[in-house]
């Protein structure tokens, strides 16, 4: 343990009701109810501060460019030149942060429903969104994500969706739809990029993941699934790139490197040429599981579990 | 997810509550200050990382640790409550209307004032009766400045860590005794016989020096390390005294003649280790 002192609080996150991670809580620096959710940032020791939403550890300041990089920069190397770049949720600004690497990047929009997360986040987290809310560049909308893309014209070369788990009560419930996406896919412009946060990719937990991909393609022409291991999450954690433009799967790295180099800060801690043809491929148990599955979420069936669920 | 409060009092022994929500979270100038809704035990009040008191489980302590020297006095007129900021004591005190004064030398104005907002629902507000008397400061000079002055005693303090480790030595209880008034008694908050045997002995070897009768007694309290918590009578009347004391105005939740006598009846191994 990185603290003498015994933590004042442990947080157990059921990764199944046989699996428990505990996290280590050495001070609260913030909880309180939102208009939408329930949200804590902690002190959380070795892995710095973290930041939990109803109940879902969200994101840690010490493994969050794992997440925020393997979410963001896929997308933007498949377009090869982002100029506008949507976020739909994306509380901590990590995420923005990753598209303002991309030295052609004009406009970026966040959206996210619950101003006092972001507000939490701009005040309590700066080592996530580091500044990326003050760059120019830079628009915050504090609205619903459906209700934006409904107004929004096609316009936008990269779309991240991160958004909270479709916990059943909690604001992202319907948001992992194949109306929602066909939405995200009319907001595109030729040539441009979807990208899902998608759910825990462990072997018990994988089912939301898997039926996610076959949704995205009941919608786009191309969706691919891959995933990185966070350590603070506990499951392996899925994404899904979708667009009606090819995905490569198989990216040669110094390209790829070469591409980073002329448009980009070059600001990664883990992402290279290497790293996304590693990230683009997935071991078979999951690839068969994508083949075989038929389910597509919609509206009138949208996903209604939580993948962290109490036991009883 | 689910939120625990792990109490890591012995390096070999934790116990856990779960949380429902934390009410207050404050360092103040001693002590780091916890007060959370927990699931089973309603509110709890942690100092320093150790759980004090919860709603659902403090008035074992509270009843045992006031009525048994106030029934062995009968008539109590002054009593000194020592530490006891959460206002529990006080309460049970203040239940006698013999008692003319109660004085509760806290050291941290932040735990009565902490404890009065959350803990109204189970002890009311002792301190806006006229007899309560409080002071900030440490009992040690207090109980200098008054030589055989209080009817009881009762030593209502955290555990012998930091600021506390000298209510639990062989000079407090010389104080304490001295400043007893003639056949008053006192009782203190004395650990836990599996866990503490050696430093219970060490106390009770004190107290037995000072007076004629001191013994040790014990209660149920789930909270605490071990499911409970003991302590010391210290007085040269006998505790039986008390058994033959009608109870005060009021309400008892666990006291009661049966418990009063069993609660001195120890387990055969720490009984031979106390007293031989």
């Amino acid at each position: 343990m990185s603290q003498a002192k015994p933590p004042i609080y442990w947080i157990s996150d059921y990764l199944t009701p046989d699996d428990v991670l505990n996290h280590a809580v050495h001070k609260v620096i913030l909880h309180k109810h939102t208009q939408y959710q329930e949200m804590w940032i902690v002190d959380c020791g070795t892995y710095g501060k973290g930041l939990i939403l109803d109940g879902i550890w969200q994101s840690s300041t010490g493994d969050d460019f794992l997440y925020h990089e393997a979410l963001v920069q896929p997308a933007c190397v498949h377009h090869g030149d982002p100029k506008r770049g949507l976020v739909l949720g994306g509380g901590e600004g990590a995420t923005i942060r990753e598209l303002l690497k991309w030295k052609n990047m004009e406009r970026v929009v966040m959206v996210d429903l619950d101003r006092e997360v972001v507000e939490a986040c701009k005040e309590h987290l700066p080592e996530m969104h580091q500044g990326a809310f003050d760059d120019p560049r830079v628009e915050l909308v504090i609205q619903d994500a459906v209700a934006y893309l409904d107004a929004t014209p096609a316009e936008w070369d990269v779309i991240i969706s991160d958004l909270t788990d479709p916990i059943e009560h909690g604001p992202s419930f319907k948001l992992f739809t194949k109306e929602y996406f066909a939405k995200a896919q009319k907001a595109l412009r030729p040539g441009g990029y979807f990208l899902l946060q998608a759910g825990p990719v462990s072997p018990p937990s994988m089912a939301m993941h898997i039926r996610l991909v076959s949704t995205l393609k009941a919608v786009f022409k191309y969706a691919h699934s891959y995933h990185i291991h966070v350590p603070m999450l506990g499951h392996p954690w899925g994404f899904i790139l979708a667009s009606d433009s090819p995905i490569n799967t198989r990216p040669v790295p110094e390209e790829v490197d070469k591409l980073l180099a002329e448009k980009t800060n070059g600001k990664f801690k883990m992402f290279d040429g290497v790293t996304l043809l590693g990230l683009m491929n997935s071991p078979k148990h999951i690839r068969e599981a994508i083949a075989k599955e038929t389910t597509v979420y919609t509206l009138e069936h949208p996903p209604v579990f939580s993948t962290q669920e109490l036991p009883h | 997810m689910s939120i625990w409060f792990t109490e890591e009092l012995h390096p070999y022994y934790r116990k856990g509550l779960r949380v429902k929500q934390i009410l207050a979270d404050e360092q103040t100038q001693f002590q780091h200050v916890q007060l959370v809704e927990t699931e089973f035990f309603g509110r709890a009040m942690i100092l320093d990382g150790i759980i004090q008191l919860t709603e659902r489980d403090n008035m074992g302590y509270h009843e045992m640790i006031v009525h048994v020297p106030m029934l062995a006095v009968g008539q109590p007129k002054r009593v000194l409550i020592v530490g006891g900021g959460d206002g529990g004591s006080l309460q049970q005190v203040l239940r006698y209307p013999s008692v003319e004064e109660a004085v509760v030398c806290e050291l941290d104005r932040r735990v009565v004032e902490l404890s009065r907002e959350y803990f109204a629902a189970s002890f009311g507000d002792p301190w806006s009766d006229p007899r309560a008397k409080l002071l900030v400061r440490d009992a040690f000079g207090y109980l200098e400045e008054n030589p055989a002055q209080f009817d009881v005693i009762i030593s209502d303090t955290t555990d012998p860590i930091g600021m506390a480790e000298r209510l639990f030595s062989d000079e407090f209880y010389k104080l304490m005794v001295r400043a007893l008034a003639p056949r008053g008694a006192a009782a203190t908050q004395c650990e836990q016989p599996f866990f503490d045997t050696d430093l219970i002995k060490q106390i009770y070897q004190s107290a037995k020096a000072l007076v004629k009768n001191p013994a040790y007694y014990y209660a149920n309290i789930p909270t605490y390390p071990g499911g409970g918590i003991g302590f010391m009578y210290v007085s040269d009347t006998p505790w039986e005294n008390g058994l033959k004391t009608p109870y005060p105005p009021g309400v008892n939740q666990y006291l009661n003649p049966e418990i009063h006598k069993a609660a001195f009846a120890l387990p055969e191994f720490f009984r031979k280790e106390l007293y031989g």
